[in-house]
């Protein structure tokens, strides 16, 4: 088994808005080996993005880590200031954003953004550095990227644009890769490409690669493990196939069930009742308690706590034990 | 689900609609010559990548934009040939579902002036008593007559589209444009929407345009499909057979390309490249650019391949 490269525990994320702290991340944690993908699986306002921003320190500031670690080879980058986290950024951990439009900047040309974790970190020469850009350009599959380097990013296809943010985020052999939604605003057969592309250059680089998505084919295809997140909470874990052929959580259940790929054509489809919480009416018991048909006064009462089964999977259920015998 | 008659006079017949758009000195066909046929009751399909035509399609079809050439077909009448009431009264027999739930409704007006609204516009179509329809429409799409006063803010993302949904029934029309309806919905939520639609399609006998990318979602509730690339329909057919035996290689890719929940297949296929400028498109077949069984006999047009009457495809080499 090959080493963790990513480890987050408890990790608790707060927001301070004008009604209150809320709660948004509570208690998540989760770990990647190198070389392994673990989709970082929920709906919107779960706490799948907060949690990935915590990791490499882009917090908005109405939000706040109040509790947990997040382990890279044997640091808490969680304790380090401004100047560590600098040095991380590049080299050992680095993100994909999901719009690559705004996460590039529309003022430079593209290549000179590419160049720039080479001189900073690696204290190349202008020359060298582009010599570098150019190869990765090449490598994310930009074509002419020697003419291309002088462009701007709206001169390139949204696909295009991804694979820059890519090339970006892989320069300089990050141990750890997040892939924030890096495909929601492509098109099927773009997002085809790139998530190829993504899983050539992990494999080559031996990265552990975090993908956060609300997409479940995109996990049952490109992930080796999953989280499954609700409400601010990680309600189930383990090898993708295993939970997604034989979920432990209600949710995961509900959810799989939910997608019209396993239902009859035209029958209806066993759809989850309700909607997610809002962060400010999060319960005290079960943060899936209102929507559960297991849902019972214990549930109400106690939170359940996400327990390891032993066999690489845990559940925070109070009725794992009759789900897995289902 | 509703047995369609084939036979059956369609609710929406259009022939050879071509539009074009001029950008600063240059066209932009964004229909190159669609026809699109949808029975009474029926579901149709419409998927494609952006820059295919889709919305282009919508809009032509709820009479907000208005083709260069081509026919569009209610029953019998032809609503582009209507001017003032006539037109108005014609109008309301397309309506539409929008993709965004929140931006879509105006936070200011309540679930009851929403719904409403569009007998404003329609004044002879609105019924004598609007607060009990109201109250109907509301219970009919899964919400409670009591929501009629509350504000959308007030209501879920799902809840939202319900709304949105209760508005494009108030006028009872014949055909309903949904427009990616479940995509901006929470993937827990996006079932019952589907199963909302399904319903009323049941109950009411009304037809749907069903515009999406989610090729598992229209699998699941078209009766028929049609696949759209750089302004063309390059196939169409019932459902089972477009995503079972496609004729296009587009389509094939496009299948391929979607991720699914149980990925066991062989080498999906891998299209090069991106979908060309609809400003500057491929002469002949239009994806020969990206296809892999392109030669040099796809720079003319295309002939129509038949796999059976119903389900044809544009292909010098068809699979």
């Amino acid at each position: 088994m090959s080493a963790t490269a990513l480890s987050v525990e408890g990790l608790r994320v707060d927001l301070h808005t004008p009604g209150g702290v809320l709660r948004a991340v509570d208690d998540v944690s989760f770990a990647v080996r190198k070389g392994r993908t673990l989709a970082l699986l929920g709906e919107s306002g779960c706490g799948k993005s907060l949690t990935a921003q915590s990791i490499v320190g882009l917090l908005d500031p109405i939000a706040e880590v109040t509790g947990g670690a997040v382990h890279i080879g044997g640091t808490d980058v969680l304790t380090l200031d401004h100047a560590g986290r600098r040095e991380l950024a590049g080299p050992v951990l680095s993100i994909v954003f999901q719009d690559a439009l705004t996460a590039l900047n529309p003022v430079q040309p593209v290549g000179r953004q590419l160049a720039e974790p080479f001189r900073i970190h690696k204290g190349l020469s202008r020359r060298a550095a582009k010599a570098e850009a150019v190869e990765l350009m090449a490598r994310v599959g930009i074509p002419e990227p020697k003419a291309r380097y002088r462009a701007y990013p709206h001169q390139f296809s949204g696909g295009m644009r991804q694979r820059l943010l890519i090339a970006m985020a892989v320069a300089l052999g990050p141990d750890v890769l997040l892939a924030d939604e890096p495909t929601t605003a492509l098109d099927v057969t773009v997002q085809a490409q790139i998530m190829r592309l993504l899983s050539d250059l992990q494999s080559e680089r031996d990265m552990a690669v975090v993908l956060i998505t609300h997409d479940l084919a995109l996990v049952a295809e490109q992930a080796d493990d999953v989280a499954v997140m609700y409400a601010g909470n990680v309600v189930e874990t383990g090898p993708v196939r295993e939970v997604f052929d034989h979920p432990r959580h209600p949710y995961t259940k509900g959810l799989l069930d939910s997608v019209p790929e396993h239902a009859v054509k035209g029958a209806a489809l066993p759809a989850v009742p309700g909607s997610p919480p809002e962060l400010s009416a999060i319960p005290s018991g079960c943060v899936f308690q209102a929507r559960c048909p297991l849902a019972t006064a214990r549930c109400a009462d106690e939170r359940p706590r996400l327990e390891p089964s032993g066999d690489g999977r845990a559940t925070a259920c109070h009725f794992t034990e009759e789900l897995s015998r289902a | 689900m509703l047995e369609v008659n084939v036979t059956a006079p369609p609710v929406l017949e259009a022939t050879g609609l071509r539009k074009t758009f001029r950008v600063g000195r240059k066209h932009l066909t964004a229909l190159d010559g669609v026809d699109l046929r949808i029975g009474r009751g029926e579901t149709v399909g419409l998927v494609g990548e952006s820059g295919c035509g889709k919305s282009t399609l919508a809009r032509v079809l709820l009479m907000l934009a208005r083709p260069d050439d081509g026919t569009v077909r209610f029953g019998d009448v032809n609503p582009f040939a209507l001017r003032g009431k006539e037109l108005l009264a014609w109008r309301r027999r397309v309506q539409m579902v929008f993709q965004d739930p929140y931006a879509s409704l105006n936070e200011r007006m309540t679930a009851a002036d929403i719904i409403g609204e569009p007998w404003r516009t329609h004044r002879d179509a609105a019924p004598a008593d609007r607060r009990a329809r109201v109250r109907e429409l509301l219970e009919l799409v899964g919400l409670r007559a009591g929501d009629a006063d509350r504000y959308p803010g007030e209501f879920s993302g799902g809840q939202r589209q319900r709304i949105g949904i209760a508005r494009a029934l108030a006028l009872n029309p014949d055909l309903i444009v949904c427009d990616e309806p479940v995509s901006a919905l929470d993937l827990s939520v996006q079932a019952q929407v589907l199963n909302l639609l399904a319903e009323l399609q049941r109950e009411l006998g009304v037809s749907y345009l069903f515009i999406s990318h989610d090729l598992s979602v229209v699998r699941h509730v078209a009766d028929r499909v049609s696949v759209m690339y750089l302004g063309k329909v390059v196939e169409e057919g019932p459902t089972e057979e477009v995503f079972d035996r496609p004729v296009h290689p587009y389509t094939a890719a496009l299948m391929s390309a979607a991720p699914t929940l149980t990925p066991d297949r062989g080498d999906p296929i891998l299209l090069r490249g991106e979908i060309p400028s609809p400003l500057d498109p491929p002469s002949g077949c239009r994806f020969r650019t990206r296809c892999w069984k392109a030669t040099d006999e796809c720079a003319t047009p295309p002939p129509v391949v038949a796999r059976d009457s119903r389900h044809t495809g544009l292909c010098h080499h068809p699979l």
